[in-house]
């Protein structure tokens, strides 16, 4: 099979189960163990095109054109391919772990939320393999469209004020920022694909305020990277199903999101004709303000949640904008921390979230204030929320310590070296919260209330997925080099 | 200019649906005038397909009694007119196998014909005003499609339904009476009413005062017709009293054929003939559009009966199709175009959509169909993705037009109009919102309050299924309609660019 073939096939495929949740609505069982199975062999089918892009084929195809500029299509690079493998392979744990959950949690119109689970990856990973702006933009607002019925899917008072606020923050900031900056490279370089080295270096007499603006307008116009202040949707979307905030909101949505703010810089801006643009203006690189305010108010928003899923979701923001600071330091040190850090993000983040959801389901607890002791009735679940937090906090032998690494030394290679103390400061802010839930959870004893009769239940599908995300985190450590040789090549 | 091999087949599409409206008046027989009507608007889809086919977007012209033009009336065929007579047909079509299923309930068995053959006039007559190149012929098919929709909205059975049509008929007799005293003074400056003779005459002429009267009236004349800015108010209330069918068909092509006769009359005849630059005529147009856009906007957002809330975000989306008119370049031209057919599709189908909720429910208040959905299962989803693709949310066929809008606009550099135009389609984002989420998340007690009183038939939901494709063809395939609308542009209508 051609490599063609292989990439519409594994965007094929999540669309597939999306209509078999759908059409399997009275069969659950039939319904799982098919998305189940297709989620592995979309894994397999995305490492087999890996192997065959790393053997030097290549793809770049259209379809659905206007004309000879306006068109949808998909091609392949390096950081899609690693993307698309991390996606297929986090959609496989999480489906193990959603079974479990929506089981546990004994959640109604499970047809529907599989259903628009699927879908979401399957944009997710359009937006991934997409070769242009034009395409880029329509389906990062379809995955908006098809995280909304999950985000809404509870349908309680609570719910309708949050989905207000979730779409349309997404939905503003993309009609107000983003489409404009489209239209306006568009006119202005008669053509928005992705091109290696950046679209604008070729333009001739480009107006360096008019770039900078422009830079400004994608900046906050793709609001899934959780920059603020358009963050607010991110905390609005914690109402979903844990499963949700796990795969779409610490992994698919805002990666989609990083992902292309990352494309944007490096294949329409080009990063040389940045550091061009930067240097001329200022004699700093100011624009890393931007992110690193996110970075530090977010975490110390973060500390003062009660709310665990909150927490994490404010700790998602701040850690997004690591993110984002190393795409703007300009530098490919700074490109390849992104990667490791969307990386070790992911797989941190997941944890985290599982951990989250399955001492909700389980213990029915949601706030930190409750989880004292919760370490000795439920192991598994904190030992590897500890994991993944020590990760996120950036600990030696866990994949954040890389991610940190790999981010300081760009920091340090594009001499912007005021920016280490917001990495310190954050680092320390990050402790500050995730240390305090450890502690409590592993040093102090359950309260034993004698009223409460409930018995803290097990779910081995949830158990499972925890320690093959945790062990995740710890191999990222390990195997960090080998995507960056990658990246490099 | 060629020939066309069956050249008759141009009268053929005004003349057929006119001779099948007087044959309804004889035979009152309510099942066949439906098939009469439903006939009719397949057999002009098909003339109009022949003519695209063997013409190959040329212009054609026949003459009406072999008169040579300048003395006899013109009928021609172009890009353009094919485009709008594809338009209505469609839309007649979709109108015309919904009414099947629902006429019968709402005015009664023995309105049926009544109906079928004044729904054949207004057709006929909004197709005459397509087809003719004769600027008084055009006034003529204007009276007779307007005196059509009079009677059409005084069928409704609401208390309101008289006023609304005698508000319709002052000020379309106002509207038709501009148009006329416009064409009046250019008949008496230069002796001809054929539109092609027209421009050659007024190009031979220097701009007077008088002929700037003659503009000026037509302007407005046509101005009413569309419902642009300060003459709005008639057009929701039309919408809204008049029958279900006659709405939907009133929604998809009354301003639109407005908008024809503003292409027709000012942009092909008087700004091709004239001597001056029309600029400040149409930076005039360019805000009137934009206030439109935004009270009817404004407006949509307050309304609570939907009808009114579909008809006043049409003032809104009409003011947008008219940014692009008044624009006067490519992109602007084209994003317009394009409008006018995807809202045309989209806005006839939530007419229908809201046909058969007042079918199946009696009502048409967003408060009181709150949480119908399951109850009505397939009318709920087409209208969600109906709003949902008015809104012009990317990846409908909608989102087609807005992004060739905003590439005009932001071409043109003003920055007060990018501005505007990215707030109004917030606006209709919110409006569009608004219906989704009173339809379908604010459930409340009133979910069970609702009852529904019959089955929708099946000829209704046809039309709504094959306004969804259509729909899901143009968000696709924009490809070919941009090709068509590049043919349009080329007749020289604005300057490529």
């Amino acid at each position: 099979m051609t490599l063609k073939y292989l990439i519409l096939l594994i965007i094929f495929l999540p669309f597939l189960s999306f209509l078999n949740s759908l059409w399997l609505n009275k069969h659950p069982t039939i319904r799982e163990r098919l998305n189940a199975a297709i989620a592995v062999i979309n894994f397999i089918l995305s490492i087999v095109a890996y192997n065959k892009f790393a053997a030097g084929e290549f793809v770049n195809f259209k379809f659905i054109a206007i004309n000879s500029y306006l068109y949808l299509g998909f091609y392949t690079e390096k950081i899609t391919m690693i993307f698309a493998i991390m996606v297929n392979f986090l959609w496989i744990i999480s489906m193990i772990y959603s079974i479990g959950y929506m089981y546990s949690h004994k959640e109604k119109h499970l047809g529907r939320f599989f259903a628009f689970y699927c879908l979401s990856i399957s944009f997710t990973l359009c937006i991934a393999f997409s070769s242009n702006l034009i395409t880029t933009f329509l389906f990062y607002e379809a995955l908006t469209l098809a995280t909304f019925p999950l985000v809404a899917h509870k349908l309680t008072p609570e719910t309708k004020i949050n989905v207000k606020v979730y779409l349309s923050i997404l939905i503003g900031t993309s009609l107000l920022f983003f489409l404009p900056a489209i239209i306006t490279t568009l006119l202005y370089l008669g053509s928005i694909n992705y091109t290696l080295g950046g679209l604008f270096i070729r333009a001739e007499n480009t107006n360096i305020y008019m770039v900078f603006l422009l830079l400004l307008l994608f900046i906050f116009g793709v609001a899934k990277t959780g920059i603020m202040p358009v963050h607010k949707w991110l905390p609005a979307a914690m109402v979903a199903p844990t499963p949700v905030s796990a795969l779409l909101h610490a992994v698919a949505v805002v990666k989609s999101g990083v992902f292309v703010f990352i494309k944007i810089i490096i294949y329409i801006f080009g990063i040389d004709y940045l550091n061009v643009v930067i240097s001329k203006m200022f004699t700093i690189n100011w624009l890393l303000v931007i992110p690193c305010t996110t970075i530090i108010l977010a975490s110390i928003v973060a500390l003062y949640q009660d709310n665990l899923k909150k927490m994490l979701a404010y700790s998602t923001i701040s850690q997004l904008s690591y993110i984002v600071l190393g795409v703007l330091l300009l530098s490919n040190a700074g490109i390849i921390s992104s990667v490791v850090n969307i990386l070790a993000h992911a797989f941190a983040k997941i944890t985290l979230f599982f951990a989250a959801g399955s001492i909700y389901v389980l213990a029915h607890k949601d706030k930190i204030s409750q989880l004292k002791g919760i370490g000795r009735k439920m192991p598994i679940t904190m030992t590897a929320f500890s994991i993944a937090a020590l990760s996120m906090i950036g600990f030696p032998l866990t994949g954040g310590f890389m991610g940190k690494w790999f981010l300081l030394k760009g920091i340090w290679e594009s001499s912007q070296h005021w920016v280490i103390f917001v990495i310190i400061a954050s680092t320390v802010l990050n402790a500050l919260y995730f240390l305090p839930v450890i502690i409590n959870a592993f040093f102090y004893k359950y309260p034993e209330n004698k009223d409460e009769a409930e018995v803290i239940k097990k779910s081995p599908h949830m158990d499972a997925a925890m320690i093959i995300t945790a062990a995740c985190v710890l191999m990222l450590f390990i195997y960090s080099s080998n995507f960056i040789s990658i990246l490099t090549k | 200019m060629n020939t066309l091999q069956y050249s008759f087949s141009i009268p053929a599409i005004v003349v057929i649906p006119l001779l099948a409206a007087i044959v309804l008046l004889f035979v009152r027989k309510s099942y066949f005038s439906w098939l009469v009507s439903f006939l009719t608007c397949l057999i002009v889809i098909a003339i109009s397909v022949y003519i695209l086919i063997a013409n190959n977007f040329n212009t054609t012209a026949y003459n009406f009694g072999n008169f040579i033009p300048p003395f006899g009336i013109e009928y021609t065929t172009d890009a353009l007119s094919i485009f709008f007579v594809f338009l209505l047909s469609i839309v007649g079509f979709l109108t015309a196998l919904w009414s099947k299923g629902n006429i019968t309930a709402e005015l009664g068995e023995k309105n049926v014909y009544l109906y079928n053959c004044v729904f054949l006039l207004y057709y006929a007559g909004s197709l005459g005003i397509i087809l003719t190149n004769d600027l008084f012929n055009l006034f003529v098919f204007l009276e007779i499609s307007s005196l059509a929709s009079y009677i059409l909205i005084a069928m409704g059975k609401r208390k309101n339904s008289p006023l609304a049509a005698f508000d319709a008929l002052v000020i379309g007799t106002v509207s038709a009476s501009f148009y006329l005293f416009g064409v009046g003074i250019l008949y008496m400056l230069f002796g001809t009413l054929n539109a092609s003779d027209l421009v050659l005459q007024i190009s031979k002429y220097p701009m007077t005062p008088i002929l700037v009267l003659a503009i000026t009236m037509l302007s407005v004349g046509i101005i009413i017709k569309i419902a642009l800015f300060p003459v709005l108010w008639w057009l929701p209330q039309t919408y809204q009293s008049a029958p279900s069918a006659m709405s939907a068909f009133l929604a998809g092509v009354s301003s639109k054929v407005g908008i024809y006769i503003l292409i027709k009359v000012i942009i092909m005849v008087v700004a091709r003939g004239v001597h001056i630059s029309l600029d400040n005529y149409f930076e005039l147009l360019l805000v009137l559009s934009v206030l439109s856009m935004f009270t009817g906007g404004l407006l949509a957002l307050k309304q609570d009966n939907l009808k009114l809330l579909l008809a006043f975000s049409s003032v809104s989306q009409l003011g947008a199709i008219m940014v692009g008119i008044s624009l006067f370049n490519f992109y602007g031209m084209s994003a317009a175009l394009y409008l006018i057919i995807t809202h045309a599709f989209i806005k006839t189908a939530l007419f229908l959509c809201v046909g058969n909720l007042i079918y199946t429910f009696g009502t048409e208040k967003l408060s009181e169909l709150r949480g119908f959905g399951p109850k009505a299962q397939f009318t709920f989803f087409a209208i969600i993705f109906f709003s949902l693709s008015l809104a012009g949310l990317p990846g409908t066929s909608l989102f087609w037009g807005k992004f060739y809008l905003l590439m005009s606009v932001i071409q043109s550099d003003n920055w007060f109009l990018i501005v505007s135009i990215i707030l109004a389609s917030v606006l209709t984002f919110a409006y569009s919102w608004k219906i989704i989420s009173q339809l379908w998340i604010a459930q409340d007690s009133s979910v069970y309050l609702i009852v529904a009183h019959k089955k929708i038939p099946i000829y209704m939901n046809l039309a709504i299924i094959i306004a969804i494709m259509l729909n899901i063809y143009l968000t696709f395939f924009p490809d070919a309609t941009y090709y068509f609308i590049e043919q349009i542009i080329n007749l020289n209508i604005v300057s490529q660019g």
